[in-house]
């Protein structure tokens, strides 16, 4: 069964992008959500393999929805990486403290998008 | 002065009147292009990074127009220049005639201070819009001196014809970004082609975000 991912992001634009990119280099199914409240509830029913986050979002951000993820008895192993313009040493540092696994700035590479996916997806297969 | 970003005629001459249907099918055929561009291209490459914002733009561009509110296009344009340009200020403005200073249709994270600039070097960067020409501004270069010293850092006219009508204003990008480069053209000179178009069918009440 291929894995699935979760894309979260209350902007088409990088919706669009992430999804082009996720579904014609992987072979992953991608599901996703326009904020974080919206990412919890969609991460609970989908039980996705990981998930790209967004923080600035409205509703409820990244670092909330992230915290509240971890809460989760189904999402407390599930690798979430951050995808943010707000590179900040700070703001990387609560995304951290949120219990995020890796981080990711804005404006999107593709190969960073794409190796950093295939990077935790391979290692939870390995496990 | 930063040199002119060449935009395909083809484009250019897409149609000030044409119907919000027959632009999305552009945007479409165009958008095809890119996936294709895309899929011979290692993602390895920096041109694949290039391929796929253009991709996302026209998508983007496209969702817009098809929403058909007042508004769309301006916010697809604020988010294109937030999420794949990096750029934390900007302002999309009208020009409603010679000798009026820019009026603000809608921005993103504009501060008291770029407002204010707007306003009271308004002639004079109106001026700078009606040479028509995509931007890059480079301190360095003779001619942009003026732009950079009031913190603008691209500018993309939006014209019909010969006559700019209104712009795309870019303040101060985000930290992590140290200026724009030449993988940005393409999208600046993307925004610049249809941009007029677009907002041809959309003009409407301004608005601004955060």
């Amino acid at each position: 069964m291929p894995a699935k991912i979760l894309i979260v992001d209350d902007s088409s634009t990088t919706l669009l992008m992430e999804e082009m990119l996720l579904r014609k280099y992987t072979n992953f199914d991608v599901v996703q959500a326009r904020n974080g409240q919206e990412a919890v509830q969609t991460a609970l029913s989908e039980q996705p393999d990981l998930i790209l986050m967004d923080v600035i979002m409205p509703k409820m951000d990244g670092f909330a929805a992230c915290r509240e993820m971890r809460r989760q008895e189904k999402l407390r192993e599930t690798p979430i990486i951050l995808v943010t313009s707000r590179g900040e040493p700070q703001n990387v540092e609560m995304g951290f403290e949120s219990g995020c696994n890796d981080y990711l700035t804005k404006p999107i590479e593709s190969s960073d998008l794409l190796q950093l996916v295939n990077g935790y997806i391979s290692a939870g297969k390995a496990n | 002065m930063s040199s002119p970003i060449p935009v395909n005629p083809a484009v250019i001459t897409c149609g000030d009147q044409k119907s919000a249907a027959a632009i999305a099918e552009m945007l479409e055929t165009r958008s095809r292009e890119y996936l294709q561009h895309c899929l011979k291209t290692s993602p390895n490459l920096d041109r694949h990074t290039v391929w796929s914002r253009l991709y996302a733009v026209t998508q983007r561009l496209k969702e817009a127009v098809l929403s058909g509110g007042s508004e769309s296009v301006a916010d697809a344009v604020i988010e294109i220049g937030s999420n794949l340009l990096g750029c934390e200020e900007m302002a999309v403005v009208a020009l409603p005639g010679i000798g009026s200073p820019p009026s603000i249709i809608s921005s993103v994270g504009l501060t008291a201070v770029s407002r204010q600039t707007l306003k009271t070097n308004g002639s004079a960067i109106a001026k700078e819009i009606r040479r028509g020409q995509v931007r890059i501004v480079d301190k360095r270069l003779p001619g942009d001196e003026f732009l950079a010293s009031v913190g603008i850092t691209a500018l993309v006219p939006l014209a019909q014809g010969h006559i700019a009508e209104g712009a795309i204003v870019f303040f101060s990008l985000l930290p992590q970004r140290q200026g724009f480069d030449s993988r940005d053209r393409e999208i600046l000179g993307l925004l610049a082609a249809y941009g007029p178009s677009l907002f041809n069918l959309h003009t409407g009440a301004g608005s601004a975000r955060r």
